[in-house]
This record gives structure tokens, C-alpha cells and sequence, in this order.
């Protein structure tokens, strides 16, 4: 079984403006690449795969489960529990500590509580020695870097092993530098059997990378 | 805010219902029995007729009548208006509930130059027993006339009332014959004869402002009212306190709608203003509905979180409330009591305040519905894309 499997799904953004995304499939562990500028698809692709985007025709299989055949609630269950999502910046909820930011994956799901191998707080402070944020963890989510912030952002999404990780040009905030650390760091932490989706603009990163799709050809049979 | 508004609006009526008690009717010279009460009671304008001391004989003298005191006004000390009376008033004045006038320093006026003075009075004059005061003619603060002829003795001084007996002087009747007797037509004529007070033929007391009368029995109230009101002998003006207190109040209501309709606004703006609060941080707040979307929490609780952020928010707010304007008014009590004479009680919020909370409340938590309505639509509408 595939993570994930994409054919032909048309999304309607009213009249007939549509996007469509002829096909993808991922299987489990598989890290990709998505190239692609801003409009070229990137929101309704991401959108697609956290299920807050249903399509009109076509399939999207996520973890063999269909969102089109769920209820909002279970989409939103679905989603708490089996995916990580990092976006490009403001990641955090700035008036919660560290900690508590990426506890919150934690304590939203069920699922995830029950995979963590060890309790709560060891698996954090593994984490985030890992990210190298294991001296913020006390301080208040405003307080910390951009760079730091994306890290946590990364800590929580992997917190609990989801099966899928979707980020969101996670990398655009930071300054070169930064960027490749930052993905070093997220290979480190990633767990075997995550399959992990990385959206960027930055062709530079692409060699970090077994896979890169061209959200181009992604999108190459428009209707 | 609304709270402490509605406390001074419980406490101005009450102070004024408790004004005066014990006495069942107040006879004045024709005019209204509001005016009579306005005058005789708060010291309020002016009585522009005398009543007939004879009057006052026959009516103390009446069967059903249990007692009488007599009021003379038209002197005042530093804008403290003099009561002419006697010593009856002292025994018969009661306020709030029945309680009695009380002495904190001295002892009732028994000369023709002995005076009594309100607490009020003591205090802002600096007025200690055997202290000496002259009275001013006329009743208005910068009286330029003045009785220096005849000055008076400070004999005693009244425990605090929170009532314009605090803000009174008293002597007796005689006392206030006695100084006026070489004036005419409201100005002293120089004739250079000395009243001789020791002689009592010097001040035979011809005519008093109004005057008090206690029944015997409560039932015959209206029956005395109704004579006292008939009397063939003058025109009078008679007001039973109880009624014409309420009356006064009845002319006071749009002051109290007043006074509730700006607690309605304060809480209605408070909400607004919460409203408004809540929806600017609204736009603020979109990156944290992403995040939370993406963690899997649904619109539907999305818009609980909202909408019982606003009910906290009134929540807490009523509660800082409560305390604020308990404690506002918990400071100010003294402040306000020495300068109006309002007293106001504090008392455990009562079920008017209870009921205007539990409103205000569940429209705190109502208003919260559109903020929560407004995050549902809006996460619906922007998925997981942070339009920012």
C-alpha cells in the first residue's frame, strides 16, 4: 500500500477555475521534493493531502483512507492523527512555552499520545536535543528565532511518529546557512517509516533529496 | 460601573426615605405639602408664610395628638440654616428606623443663648462646646446682616446623622424672637434699646414656620391630616412624611431612569467593546486557527474556543466588576456621605445585581457567538493557508 496516492483530482475553486493533479504516489519512508513557485499549485497540493481541500473528481488515497468518503470531524481526527505539518513561519502559539507548543501534537491525539515510546516528556527532550532546542523548551514560544521557532515546528510534527509530514517551504524564513542545517536536522530526526513531503521554491535544496516533482508536471493536464 | 450606579441609586432613595421616621405629619403655612416637606425636612427653599403660633397651641393641644414641635427657619450660620424649636425636638426627631437623636458632646439648649449644632456644622466650623457663633439674617451663605447683637453659646453637639440635622443650627423659639425683635421688615433698626432677654414679655412668640405632630395612634393620621388641612383659623399645607417622601421620589423617577439607563449603556459599551476587542484579535489570530487546524482541532471547536473566550472574558470582566465598584464604593462611602449626606449601605449584591450579572453574562457569552461564527467560516474557507 502506497502513503499516498493521487490520480486525476480535479479541485473546483468555483466556476471553472480548476486545478487538477494528474498523479503521485509516495510510498512509506519516501522523502520528495516538490518544486514549484507560489501559484503553481502548492496550496491546493498541500491542501489536498491534509484534507482540507476535497476534490471534486478524481481520487486521493492518504494512508489507503479516501477524505471524500469521511465526515469533516474525521477528516480533522484523520489529520491530528497522521500527519505532521510545518508551515512556512509563525509555527508556534506565541503565549504557550516551547514545550507546550509541542506537547500540543501530542494532546490533540489520541493516536500520536499512544505511539510516543516513552512518556510525554522524555520523548520531548529526545526531540529536542535532536533539533537542538532542548534549553528553550521553558521559555515562551515569542521569545525565541526564527530559526529556533521552525525546529520546534519540526518537533511537534514529528512528535508521535505520523506516518506523513507535510512542509510547507519551512526553509523561506531562514538564511542560507540555516536552510541546509535545518534540513540535516530534519533527516536526523525523521523517523524510518515517515514519508515526508517538502515544498520549496529553492532549487538549491533538492539535492537533499531522492525524488523532486516539478509541481509543473504535476499539474500538466489542465482542463 | 453598573453596579456602583445602581448602589447610588439604592442609596439615594433610601437615604432619603430615611430621612426622617417617627413623625406622622408636618404642618407648614398654605403652599404644597411638598414644599412643606422640601423646607422642613432638607431645608430645601423657602417658607415664604408664617403659620400662627396660636395654630401651633391648638393643634399640640388636640386630642388625638400625641406631640408637637414647633420650627421657626429663616437665620443660617455659615449656610447652615437655624432651627428655632424646643427642646421636644430633640426627644421627637427620629430618623432611619426610629432612631433618636443623640448627644456626642454637651446637652440640650436650655438658655435663650444657648444654641445645639449638627455634627456637620461642629466639624466645619470647628465648633466645641462654649464655643460663641453669631447667626447671619437670611438664609443665603454670604449673608451680610448679621444678629452680632446676640451671640450664641455652644451647649451641644449631635452625634452624625448622614440627614440635614447634621447640617442644622438649633436654638429655641424664643432665641430666634429675641433677635429679631429691633428688626423690621427684614433689616435692623438702629433704636438703640438693648432687648432685655431676662424679661419674658420681650419675646412672646408670635409666629413659627411649620411644626411636627406625632399621633397617639397611627389610625388617626388621616383624620388629623384632614383637619389640620381644614383648619378654619389659616390656610395650612399638611404632608404626611412616609407619603409625600414617596411623592417626592415619584417626581425624582426620571433622575432614577437616568441614573439605570447609564448602567444599561455602561454595560452595553463594556460588551461593544469586548466585541470589537475580540474581532481585531481575530485577524491576529488566523495564523493560530492554521496551526490549530493543522493539528487536527475542527472549526466546530474552533468556534467553542471563541465563544468561550468571550464568556471568560465577561466572566472575569464582571467579577473585576464586582470587586472594583465594591471596593470604589467601600472607599468612597465616607467621601460621599460628608458631602451629599447619601448614604450608601453596602450590602452582599443583592438579587437585582445577581440577575443584572447573570444577563450581562449570558450576553457576554452571546456576543461570543459571532467572533466563534466568523473563525468557523473562516477556517473553512482558508484550509491550512495562512493568509496573513
Amino acid at each position: 500500500m502506497k502513503t499516498i496516492e493521487v490520480k486525476n483530482a480535479v479541485y473546483s475553486y468555483g466556476g471553472n477555475h480548476n486545478v487538477v493533479l494528474p498523479e503521485l504516489q509516495l510510498g512509506s519512508g519516501e522523502h520528495i521534493f516538490i518544486a514549484g513557485a507560489s501559484g503553481s499549485g502548492k496550496t491546493t497540493l498541500l491542501g489536498a493531502l491534509a484534507g482540507t481541500h476535497i476534490v471534486k473528481d478524481g481520487i486521493v488515497l492518504v494512508h489507503g483512507r479516501e477524505y471524500k468518503t469521511m465526515r469533516p470531524s474525521q477528516r480533522d481526527r484523520f489529520r491530528a492523527d497522521h500527519i505532521g505539518y510545518v508551515f512556512q513561519q509563525f509555527n508556534l502559539i506565541n503565549y504557550l512555552t516551547v514545550y507546550e507548543n509541542i506537547a500540543l501534537a501530542a494532546k490533540l491525539s489520541r493516536e500520536r499520545m499512544q505511539r510516543l515510546k516513552n512518556p510525554l516528556k522524555q520523548e520531548i527532550e529526545w526531540l529536542s536535543q535532536k533539533l537542538q532546542i532542548a534549553e528553550l523548551l521553558g521559555k515562551k514560544a515569542g521569545q525565541v528565532s526564527v530559526g529556533q521557532s521552525q525546529r520546534i515546528a519540526i518537533a511537534r510534527a514529528l512528535l508521535g511518529e505520523p506516518e506523513i509530514v507535510l512542509a510547507d517551504e519551512p526553509t523561506s524564513a531562514l538564511d542560507a546557512d540555516n536552510r541546509h542545517r535545518f534540513i540535516d536536522l530534519l533527516f536526523e530526526s525523521l523517523g524510518k517509516a515517515t514519508t515526508l513531503i517538502f515544498v520549496s521554491h529553492d532549487r538549491t535544496l533538492e539535492k537533499h533529496f531522492e525524488r523532486t516533482i516539478e509541481l509543473k508536471t504535476l499539474r500538466e493536464a489542465i482542463v | 460601573m453598573f453596579i456602583s450606579v445602581e448602589k447610588i441609586r439604592s442609596g439615594v432613595k433610601t437615604s432619603f426615605a430615611q430621612t426622617i421616621s417617627g413623625t406622622d405629619i408636618i404642618v407648614g403655612a398654605r403652599s404644597s405639602s411638598l414644599n412643606v416637606l422640601l423646607n422642613s425636612i432638607f431645608h430645601i427653599g423657602i417658607s415664604e408664610n408664617m403659620i400662627q403660633y396660636n395654630t401651633f397651641t391648638r393643634f399640640k393641644n388636640h386630642p388625638m395628638v400625641d406631640w408637637a414641635v414647633p420650627l421657626s427657619f429663616g437665620d443660617s450660620y455659615r449656610g447652615n440654616r437655624v432651627i428655632g424649636t424646643t427642646q421636644d425636638f430633640f426627644r421627637r426627631y427620629q430618623y432611619r428606623n426610629h432612631k433618636p437623636l443623640a448627644f456626642s458632646q454637651g446637652r440640650e439648649f436650655s438658655k435663650i443663648t444657648e444654641t445645639v449644632i449638627g455634627s456637620a456644622v461642629a466639624k466645619e466650623a470647628n465648633l466645641i462646646p462654649g464655643s460663641t457663633i453669631i447667626l447671619s439674617h437670611g438664609i443665603s451663605e454670604n449673608a451680610v446682616l448679621t444678629h452680632d447683637d446676640n451671640p450664641f453659646t455652644v451647649i451641644g453637639i449631635l452625634e452624625k446623622t448622614n440627614t440635614p440635622v447634621d447640617h442644622s443650627v438649633f436654638v429655641s423659639l424664643e432665641a430666634i424672637e429675641v433677635i429679631h425683635k429691633n428688626w423690621q421688615s427684614g433689616a435692623y433698626v438702629e433704636n438703640g434699646e438693648k432687648v432685655n432677654i431676662d424679661n419674658p414679655n420681650n419675646y412672646n412668640i408670635s409666629k413659627i414656620s411649620s411644626f411636627f405632630l406625632g399621633c397617639k395612634s397611627r389610625l388617626d393620621v388621616l383624620t388629623l391630616q384632614r383637619e389640620t388641612s381644614q383648619y378654619i383659623g389659616e390656610p395650612l399645607s399638611v404632608a404626611i412624611p412616609g407619603m409625600a417622601l414617596a411623592e417626592l421620589w415619584q417626581t425624582l423617577k426620571i433622575v432614577e431612569k437616568a441614573l439605570f439607563s447609564i448602567g444599561i449603556l455602561a454595560g452595553l459599551v463594556s460588551l461593544l467593546s469586548m466585541l470589537i476587542a475580540v474581532l481585531t484579535s481575530l485577524q491576529q489570530r488566523r495564523r493560530e486557527i492554521a496551526i490549530l487546524r493543522a493539528l487536527g482541532v475542527g472549526p466546530r471547536k474552533l468556534f467553542w474556543l471563541m465563544t468561550l473566550e468571550s464568556g471568560f472574558l465577561s466572566a472575569f470582566g464582571l467579577l473585576l466588576g464586582f470587586v472594583l465598584s465594591y471596593g470604589l464604593l467601600f472607599l468612597l462611602q465616607e467621601p460621599i456621605e460628608m458631602l451629599t449626606g447619601i448614604e450608601i449601605v453596602i450590602t452582599f449584591p443583592g438579587t437585582t445585581e445577581l440577575l443584572y450579572g447573570v444577563a450581562l453574562l449570558s450576553i457576554g457569552f452571546g456576543v461570543g457567538f459571532l467572533p466563534g461564527a466568523l473563525a468557523y467560516r473562516m477556517t473553512l474557507r482558508d484550509g491550512l493557508s495562512m493568509r496573513l
